[in-house]
């Protein structure tokens, strides 16, 4: 009993910790993004059920005789555990990470469409934005309707409907870099399209451990535990494979850039476990942008093209070399039986979603390149006689252009000492400021249409 | 004498047709306002929807001499396009406009508030002066001098007005608030854009 009382005391508390964490936040609603909003919306009444369901039926179990009630009694106390575990890790920090000073909140519009175009069956009830203090881009998603369940019927499956939230997350420090824009909209856009209709289980790409062909003997551990590591390693290759072809497809160059930026920050040049080594990474986006035009001197202008051929030079023999790796070659059997299926997989990726960003279309974003480089932002474009709302991968693409190659024309523009280093930081800082401020204009005129 | 044919004077005010022709070239303002937002020498602006606002410190007194020390006494604070700023009696905050401003060197700007707002008792700008040449979203200073709390909304109806006047110029000098896209508290040249930083030899 005095065991129990204790975890009784304990999840109360916790209940109420997170309740008023819930509260702080409700306290601006004018500031919350949409996605926050809704997930608050959704997560309070859920998180204050659960605390009086966990009263009402504490009570009901009082009265089991000993000793089956502290029994009893304490895995009660553990299954609410679990359910405020979710929300201690995962709903209150995305609600405290979704501040929009911490978030590129004028991109929000455009995520949430590219969410809604990328898994179009799912019943998602809000897709929050948030950053936290690690280096770390990721997405995930969870269901409050599994609490809710497990909350109504003591673990067992109930009737309430999925409320399935998609959580991006950020690094706070990089709040106004292209670099993550262009991972949201991109590589974590191309991971939700993945998990929505998945190309890894399809059997064109389904990579089987190939132990008939493995002698056990070279091996410093049991076969079985080498295949578990292969089945990992794959999968996660293959995922996110698919979500850098998906992102190539999507935005062009502006992907392979912000690819190559984020590495340098994380300098992820070797393969792990989890990730393959960003050379062989550039190597098939070089491939996927080969495909879709963009290496022609013609269509991207020879600035663009020289700076696109040091991407094609860094990818030069990427796909042939092999893991560096300890004496178990995990990474170099995944690799073997990867690499013959990267040349389908784009296919199939391309097959999946089009060209929706060819190289056909650069003239635009050479067009809000000129506007950016001028100082100003590109958010509405004339085209085709119809001013427009400048789309995503316009807009990124231009940025990366300036940045690329016509960032001292900016520096001038600013009045910026050209001499000094820190000019073209600061002139990259405005840069930034002007892209988020496109985005920003971007989605007002998507919104607000007239001649 | 045919008025028509002679050269515009400076501080004149631009015509309607003058501006709209500006406009459609991509000059002047972005985005692209309505029609209706544009009428003889004025555009129509709206609220954006970053705001400094100040918080309560311990800070006595901020100093004119040293501007730049009273940025940390202000938080920015981003209102959503469908939800409001409640601006209480007498406070005061710096917001910015949804449009981006930019005049080409011949062309200088006065902001004013418009009048319904005004007549709500919210001073948004003393007159604040827009360079030739000038990009970016200009900081507004908005105080409440009523009684009555007021809302405002972002993206909302038009909030304020660029006054256009042609302009004689010598050569351009750069604002230290120059492509500001966010509002931007007061800062000493040196601290501006254009200055190196403490580091930097």
């Amino acid at each position: 009993m005095i065991a129990a009382d204790h975890q009784r005391r304990a999840v109360l508390e916790r209940f109420f910790n997170a309740d008023r964490a819930l509260r702080q936040i409700s306290t601006h609603p004018e500031s919350l993004t949409e996605g926050a909003t809704q997930l608050l919306d959704a997560a309070q009444p859920v998180l204050r059920e659960a605390a009086t369901t966990f009263l009402d039926k504490w009570k009901e179990r009082e009265r089991l005789p000993e000793p089956e009630r502290d029994r009893h009694l304490s895995k009660f106390c553990s299954q609410f555990g679990d359910v405020l575990r979710q929300f201690e890790s995962t709903v209150i920090p995305a609600l405290e990470g979704a501040e929009p000073e911490n978030i590129p909140f004028e991109m929000e519009n455009y995520l949430l469409q590219e969410v809604k175009s990328a898994a179009p069956t799912w019943n998602i009830k809000g897709t929050v934005l948030a950053s936290e203090h690690r280096y770390n881009y990721a997405i995930g998603y969870h269901e409050l309707s599994r609490w809710q369940n497990t909350v109504a019927t003591d673990g067992a499956a109930g009737n309430v409907a999925p409320q399935r939230f998609i959580h991006f997350t950020i690094p706070r420090a990089t709040r106004d870099s292209m670099s993550l824009h262009a991972v949201l909209l991109g590589h974590e856009i191309g991971h939700l399209r993945e998990w929505h209709s998945p190309l890894a289980t399809d059997d064109r790409f389904l990579v089987v451990f190939p132990e008939d062909r493995l002698d056990a003997d070279r091996f410093t551990i049991p076969l079985i535990a080498v295949k578990d590591s292969f089945n990992r390693t794959s999968r996660s290759w293959m995922a996110e494979f698919v979500a850098d072809v998906y992102a190539a497809l999507l935005l062009g160059p502006g992907a392979l850039f912000a690819l190559d930026e984020i590495a340098a920050a994380v300098n992820s040049y070797v393969d792990t476990a989890t990730h393959p080594s960003t050379p062989r990474r550039i190597a098939i986006m070089v491939r996927v942008l080969d495909r879709s035009g963009f290496l022609n001197v013609e269509a991207v202008g020879r600035s663009m093209y020289e700076h696109l051929l040091a991407y094609v030079d860094l990818s030069r023999g990427a796909l042939d070399r092999q893991p560096e790796e300890g004496s178990v070659p995990v990474m170099s059997l995944v690799w073997n039986c990867l690499r013959p299926l990267m040349e389908d997989l784009i296919e199939a990726c391309s097959e999946r979603i089009g060209s929706p960003f060819e190289a056909r279309e650069w003239w635009a974003v050479e067009r809000a390149a000129r506007l950016l480089e001028g100082g100003r932002p590109c958010g509405e474009l004339e085209m085709h006689d119809h001013l427009v709302a400048t789309p995503p991968a316009v807009i990124l693409n231009a940025g990366w252009l300036i940045k690329a190659t016509a960032l001292a024309s900016l520096v001038d523009e600013l009045g910026f000492d050209p001499t000094l280093a820190s000019s073209e930081i600061r002139a990259n800082h405005v840069l930034e400021q002007l892209v988020l401020k496109s985005f920003e204009i971007s989605s007002f005129r998507q919104a607000n249409q007239w001649t | 004498m045919d008025v028509g044919a002679s050269p515009p004077s400076a501080g004149a005010s631009l015509s309607r047709s003058t501006i709209w022709r500006l406009v459609t070239n991509g000059d002047l303002v972005t985005p692209r306002p309505s029609p209706s937002e544009v009428d003889n020498g004025t555009i129509d602006l709206r609220l954006g929807s970053l705001f400094l606002i100040g918080k309560r410190s311990s800070v006595a007194a901020m100093s004119t001499e040293h501007p730049e020390e009273g940025e940390k006494l202000f938080n920015e604070v981003r209102i959503r396009s469908d939800r409001d700023l409640v601006l209480q009696p007498h406070q005061f905050v710096l917001a910015t406009t949804l449009q981006y401003l930019a005049l080409p060197e011949h062309v200088c700007g006065l902001i004013q508030s418009r009048s319904t707002i005004g007549r709500m008792g919210v001073v948004a700008v003393a007159a604040a002066w827009v360079a030739p040449g000038y990009k970016g979203s200009p900081t507004l200073e908005i105080y409440n001098a009523g009684d009555i709390a007021i809302k405002l909304r972002p993206f909302g109806v038009p909030f304020c007005q660029v006054i256009l006047l042609r302009a004689e110029r010598d050569a351009p000098k750069r604002s230290r608030y120059h492509c500001a896209t966010r509002p931007l508290f007061a800062r000493k040249q040196q601290h501006g854009l254009a200055g190196r930083w403490d580091w930097e030899s």
